[in-house]
């Protein structure tokens, strides 16, 4: 077995546990009130709608199914696991900030990709750097290579870039704005779309709260309830703001309304000084 | 026939106007703001509440007054009814103009044109959208001094 | 010819008929809705949506466009570090009374004369004041305030004034030393001594807004309605206790006219000008006293000493007594002071409360001593048990809340 195969396989699960702490927030608030257009693809031939709860769905019935198997092998007993999914799980939807990042992230690419017609889900290929298990399941459902998603005709590629040798502590869960960076590629023309998520996404210190609560686990009360709004902020964020206010690069659309109200305004404003004055003058100059 | 035309006017205003009052001060009390297309309803207490409020009474001043429009004390409340929408409207747009000027926390001290803009993009509160139909009463003033 | 009382009469009503035309007065539009401001059930809507405008264009002029839009940003990132290393030179206590902490990132939280003093003052104070003014001067013009003090006339007669009483009750809401002035147009002693009590202990001035927007918008609206129940629940006691007469209101109500821009300018410039030359320097000595203070200690000792009576009493952390004593010199400064000490919103609406009502600011102070040391003596005797009972009743209401 490789070195390279080896460690991976040493990586993996851990990065699965400790990213798990990130995926599901106990407690979590509800995410409010949000418009995302499901993702649209070609899928063997018949069309196949994905939403956000869509995925929100398949990320929480993985999470869970993890959990039952990490919890079996602490020796708890089926009903112990069965009090402990259900308490943890109880309100979970599935929304964490890395699958609504992951899914704006594809809808732009979409948009941006296939803006004629309907993109084919065996030409999506993603690329990721983010070792995150929301995003990561995000992108295996819309390519259709991840475990157990239901009626698949054809498949994409995904792929997760780990971080070089030297940084490799950083598959461990200790990640930064640098990760949060994506590619999707058009496979049959080529066309690649490079993306990376804003600074001001994130809170400040939320990456350094982040690997204090969920990898060196030494966080306080205060903190792990910081950490909880922070992390609330970051997936209302994904869901809720605009394409410029989340990646960088895109730029923010001109205000056409603000500039037809303004215009509206303007005049409005000029006929209530001078329509008067006209008046006057034009009674004034009648008067012999 | 243009009395009557003016009655339906002003009642179906007065419907409408006391309609916003009641879902703005309601969405206060919830708690929660509604946004539907361009039309904002906030639920702070108070632009949705107070203000909610003093639509609310346009909405009755213009349905008590447009019974009888022909009378000077019927009609008087029509125009208070407007000059409230008028007052909420140029404190909501007044309150534009303060935000489009400086340039923002971090940004320079005017603002930039693209934000200057932006200040006035939608969505908007309910008085300024029943600021253009309230004009209308001043068209029926001019008539009635030239009557 | 000596003519008889009815003789007299008779010539009159005869002179009279033939140059007397008498005919039927129509209401105008202008009278119709004079009739409407003035009458209870069309006056209250319309004087609360005049009180919505008034407070709408205060906060967006005042806060949004003058203080957050351009002297935040003027005072914080140029002013503040010119002066941070122009007078870096100053030996080390008169460097903190002039500019305040060295470790100070914004003017606010700076507590020096010519950081917060000039900030406060010019940053905060200044728009608010002048776009109250403003604003009290168009309603003035216009001709709505005589209208008003009927409206609200059977409300101010519980607490022993009558409506024209609404005007030094708005103009405190600018600033307290004209507003002690106005008290001379009330008739009777008692209804000036009642005003100037109430004025000076429930009536927040501009200043005080313009910080109590800017450090707490949250509970604002929280803090001036206990303020305003107390302004009737004392004002009520006190119409019940101090002997004398309140007389009824008479007044010429004004048909509405246009203010014109020369009249509402001259009382505008005149206003604003009094403000400035009575205010400012006013904050400067206070901020410098209250910086002395703190230097020499005593800030320290009388925070220990009145920490039992501020804890226990009132329910707050004992070191906003150090911001209560400042409230004496400057009760705006006093608010900024509060905003950062760590404690929950109750508490915030507490002390916000008692920095409003604890003592008149010095200029107020003064004023009311140029009015009458009895009265003045009266007042601060009334301002002792209200700052006790006002007090200790709110921390009653949080702890029956369970949030105390």
């Amino acid at each position: 077995m490789k070195i390279r195969n080896f460690i991976a396989v040493l990586i993996f699960p851990l990065m699965f546990s400790l990213s798990l702490a990130e995926a599901h927030m106990p407690g979590a608030k509800p995410p409010p009130d949000f418009k995302l257009k499901p993702i649209i693809l070609n899928d063997g031939g018949r069309k196949i709608k994905i939403t956000m709860e869509d995925i929100g769905r398949y990320h929480n019935e993985r999470t869970e199914r993890v959990r039952r198997k990490l919890l079996k092998n602490e020796g708890k007993s089926v009903q112990e696991i069965s009090e402990i999914i259900k308490r943890e799980f109880a309100q979970a939807d599935g929304k964490c900030p890395c699958v609504c990042c992951a899914f704006r992230v594809m809808l732009l690419a979409v948009q941006k990709l296939w803006s004629e017609g309907v993109a084919e889900r065996s030409d999506i290929k993603i690329i990721s750097h983010l070792p995150g298990q929301g995003s990561m399941q995000c992108f295996e459902y819309i390519t259709g290579s991840g475990l157990g998603i239901p009626n698949v005709q054809s498949k994409g590629e995904f792929s997760l870039i780990f971080p070089p040798k030297d940084k490799r502590e950083k598959a461990m869960g200790d990640i930064d704005i640098d990760d949060w960076s994506f590619a999707v590629i058009h496979k049959s023309t080529g066309k690649k779309f490079e993306v990376q998520i804003k600074d001001d996404v994130f809170p400040k210190g939320f990456f350094a709260l982040r690997k204090k609560v969920n990898v060196e686990k030494t966080a306080t009360e205060d903190e792990i309830d910081r950490y909880g709004i922070m992390w609330e902020e970051v997936r209302d964020t994904f869901l809720t703001k605009a394409d410029w206010e989340i990646f960088e690069g895109e730029k923010e659309p001109f205000p056409i309304g603000g500039v037809i109200f303004f215009s509206l305004l303007s005049i409005g404003v000029i006929c209530f000084i001078c329509v008067p004055k006209v008046r006057r003058n034009k009674k004034s100059f009648k008067k012999p | 026939m243009d009395r009557k035309l003016a009655q339906i006017y002003f009642g179906i205003l007065g419907v409408v106007s006391l309609v916003f009052g009641v879902v703005n001060i309601l969405t206060t009390i919830s708690g929660k703001s509604l946004l539907l297309g361009i039309l904002e309803i906030p639920a702070d207490m108070f632009r949705g509440g107070w203000g909610g409020l003093v639509i609310l009474s346009a909405g009755l001043f213009y349905l008590s007054g447009a019974k009888r429009l022909s009378e000077i004390h019927h009609f008087s409340k029509v125009v208070m009814a407007s000059i409230l929408l008028w007052l909420i409207a140029t404190c909501d747009i007044f309150a534009m103009v303060c935000e489009s000027i400086p340039g923002g926390e971090e940004g320079p001290f005017f603002n930039t044109l693209h934000g200057f803009f932006a200040a006035y993009a939608p969505p908007y509160k309910p008085a300024i959208f029943l600021l253009p139909f309230s004009l209308v009463v001043i068209y029926y003033i001019y008539k009635r001094r030239s009557e | 010819m000596r003519l008889t009382t009815d003789q007299r009469w008779g010539l009159i009503d005869k002179i009279a008929k033939k140059t007397i035309t008498f005919g039927k007065y129509e209401h105008t539009l202008k009278d119709a809705l004079g009739e409407l401001t003035i009458k209870p059930l069309s006056g209250i809507p319309i004087a609360i949506a005049v009180l919505y405008g008034f407070w709408s264009i205060f906060c967006s002029f005042a806060g949004t466009l003058c203080t957050d839009g351009f002297f935040v940003k003027l005072f914080d990132k140029h002013f503040l570090p010119w002066a941070q290393r122009f007078f870096s030179q100053l030996p080390h206590w008169l460097y903190y009374i002039l500019i305040g902490e060295p470790a100070a990132d914004n003017c606010f939280e700076a507590f020096g004369v010519l950081t917060s003093g000039l900030f406060v003052a010019l940053g905060v104070v200044l728009p608010a004041v002048f776009i109250f003014y403003l604003m009290f001067t168009l309603l003035e013009d216009i001709g709505y305030m005589p209208r008003l003090a009927v409206l609200i006339d059977t409300v101010m007669h519980k607490i022993g004034l009558h409506g024209y009483a609404i005007v030094p009750t708005i103009l405190s809401l600018g600033c307290n030393v004209p507003a002690v002035t106005a008290c001379r147009i009330l008739e009777t002693k008692k209804e000036r001594f009642i005003m100037m009590t109430l004025l000076a202990i429930f009536i927040p001035c501009g200043a005080q807004l313009g910080i109590m927007q800017k450090v707490i918008p949250a509970t604002m609206g929280w803090v001036l309605l206990y303020l305003l129940a107390g302004y009737f629940i004392f004002g009520f006691i006190m119409h019940k206790l101090i002997p004398g007469r309140s007389p009824e209101i008479l007044i010429d109500v004004p048909t509405y006219q246009m203010p014109t821009f020369r009249n509402v300018g001259k009382k505008l410039r005149m206003r604003t000008v009094c403000f400035l030359k009575t205010a400012v320097p006013f904050v400067l000595l206070g901020c410098a006293v209250v910086n002395i203070l703190y230097l020499v200690g005593f800030m320290q000792w009388l925070s220990n000493t009145l920490s039992p009576l501020f804890v226990n009493w009132f329910g707050v952390p004992k070191e906003t007594v150090s911001p209560l004593i400042a409230a004496f010199l400057r009760k705006d400064l006093a608010v900024a002071q509060l905003s950062v000490i760590e404690m929950s919103k109750y508490q915030m609406i507490t002390a916000v409360v008692l920095v409003s009502i604890y003592f008149p600011c010095v200029a107020t102070f003064v004023m009311m001593f140029k009015e009458g040391w009895r009265e003045l003596l009266g007042s601060l005797v009334v301002l002792g048990t209200v700052v006790f009972l006002y007090g200790g009743l709110l921390h009653l209401i949080w702890m029956l809340l369970g949030v105390a």
